[in-house]
């Protein structure tokens, strides 16, 4: 009886050393994780070895080619979202309860064109792009990326996984496949698709190949661009600009963090 | 009772002829921006040049593939496939169990590791940049790779680990199992179509380490353990080599084809 008590408590002793082990192990990967980051932010603040503002001053007083690349961004990231979730929900919807033949192929297709790398799509895109005379125009940005196959694919997987049972009576209601889709399934795709969303928007606000190749004018082109032309800025106004590049999706995480670990799964 | 079953199958035909309208967008804008192209790309590879148009057969493959700029490229992206990806995913695995086991209580330590997926590569790379300014070695950008893309491991990873029944980890503990073999022969094998798939993605993602060497490296001509094939497509595309980038984006586009096809076959057959 004794040595029962003694060994549960031994157990319970080990167990408590190994908790801290690990938690400090993961704090310290975590911190490395975040020190990137929090570094970006301190030396936004700094010039040279004091505390100051000249920084953000000079940057938003001297740099306007910030201001335009800034809206640029913004302009590209919302009308890719938006445009991308738009037309993914109703083709992930039209993939799951709809039978026509060549289904399994057409979205096989989808899988192994969201899988295939930038690099291969660019020369394709562009020669689309060219043929219809949008380059050099800022559709050349956003329409091929409304269309990437990811969000329909996302979303196909996570209504597999979801039983949605209200549709069968639905439709006996009605015959209207928008009606169905707005009453019966978006309430229960909500979770996933905010983690589509932010996660396009995070996508499309990381933008750097397509602006650079379709485009051959700054004031057409987004953020990125001005990180990847360093040296025509001065030093002071890099850190701030990149403490402002990552405002918005810093707003979006916290608002939209829990969606973003919920909605993204893998049946 | 027939012109019911027959109304039936017509409000059917209905149903699935609508439901197809849903898909229509989708497909059509895959199809002028993708597909069409695409095929383009195919016949553009096969082609002597643009104005004269005499089918080579594949004398622009053979160019490539003996391009050393080419190889260079190919070797180091297969470079990445083969160090960064298993590190990055082992880092991810051991990381997703310690999480959702020994860290079930403190869930807002996942957010440090999923945090850096959204950020945009360009804020970061200054701090990169600076960081490692005397190192030459591909170091620094395989650490962007790593930071960037741990956090979709880590989702998909633990939304699959938080699937899991309970009472098989209390039987294994009744039985006097350690942690160690728990996971290693509970765990893993359970969550191994999920490991399968983000191997698959994170090898996808590793094509497109382009955008942070571009960004570690400014506009400064990257050093060799670096150049990927985008820097190899960026230069021809400034050239207008149409012939040499479609035929190594075919290339590309087999290798990445291979690869999920093998990838998906493998998985099948795990499953069986």
């Amino acid at each position: 009886m004794e040595k029962n008590r003694e060994e549960g408590q031994k157990g319970r002793q080990r167990k408590k050393i190994s908790f801290f082990i690990l938690l400090v192990l993961i704090c310290t990967v975590a911190v490395i994780f975040l020190v990137p980051v929090v570094l970006t932010v301190l030396r936004s603040f700094y010039m040279g070895e004091k505390v100051s503002l000249v920084g953000y001053r000079e940057l938003f007083l001297n740099c306007f080619p910030f201001y335009r690349m800034f809206w640029n961004s913004v302009l590209y990231a919302v009308t890719i979202t938006a445009g991308a979730v738009l037309i993914a929900v109703p083709a992930a919807f039209a993939f799951c309860f709809a039978k026509f033949p060549g289904k399994h192929l057409v979205y096989v297709l989808y899988i192994v064109l969201m899988m295939m790398p930038l690099q291969v799509m660019i020369l394709p895109n562009y020669i689309g792009l060219r043929d219809l005379g949008l380059l050099n125009t800022r559709a050349a940005v956003i329409l091929p990326l409304i269309f990437s196959p990811l969000g329909v694919v996302v979303l196909r997987q996570y209504m597999d996984g979801t039983e949605i049972e209200a549709i069968e009576a639905a439709r006996l209601e009605t015959s209207s496949c928008l009606r169905i889709l707005w009453h019966c399934v978006l309430p229960q795709l909500k979770v996933c698709i905010c983690a589509v969303a932010l996660f396009l928007f995070a996508e499309s606000w990381n933008l750097l190949e397509q602006p650079l190749l379709y485009l051959n004018e700054d004031s057409k082109r987004n953020l990125s661009i001005f990180f990847s032309q360093t040296e025509k800025y001065e030093g002071e106004v890099l850190y701030p600009a990149a403490v402002l590049f990552m405002v918005p999706v810093c707003l979006w995480y916290l608002l939209y963090h829990r969606e973003l670990k919920e909605g993204l799964k893998y049946h | 009772m027939a012109k019911n079953y027959r109304k039936r199958k017509i409000t059917m035909l209905h149903w699935n002829v609508r439901c197809i309208f849903c898909l229509l967008p989708s497909l059509v804008g895959i199809a002028i921006f993708f597909l069409v192209p695409f095929a383009r790309v195919l016949y553009y590879s096969v082609i002597s040049d643009q104005f004269r148009r005499k089918f080579v057969w594949f004398d622009n493959y053979v160019e490539t593939v003996t391009n050393e700029f080419f190889q260079l490229a190919m070797k180091n992206s297969l470079l990445l496939i083969v160090i960064g990806v298993p590190a990055l995913i082992l880092l991810a695995v051991i990381l997703s169990l310690v999480l959702s086991f020994g860290l079930k209580k403190l869930p807002f330590l996942r957010d440090a590791f999923v945090f850096p997926m959204l950020v945009p590569t360009a804020a970061v790379v200054l701090v990169w940049q600076q960081f490692f300014r005397g190192v030459d070695s591909v170091l620094p950008v395989y650490l962007l790779f790593i930071w960037k893309n741990l956090g979709i491991c880590v989702i998909l990873l633990t939304s699959a680990l938080t699937t899991l029944n309970p009472e098989v980890y209390e039987a294994a503990r009744m039985d006097g199992a350690r942690s160690f073999t728990i996971h290693t022969k509970l765990s893993i094998p359970m969550i191994a179509p999920t490991i399968f798939f983000t191997v698959l993605l994170s090898i996808m993602n590793s094509f497109r380490i382009f955008k942070e060497s571009y960004l570690y490296y400014g506009s400064k001509y990257p050093p060799d353990h670096s150049y990927s094939l985008q820097f190899y497509l960026n230069n021809n595309f400034l050239k207008f080599d149409y012939q040499k980038l479609a035929s190594s984006s075919v290339l590309t586009a087999l290798l990445v084809l291979i690869i999920v096809a093998v990838g998906f076959s493998l998985q099948r057959r795990y499953e069986r």
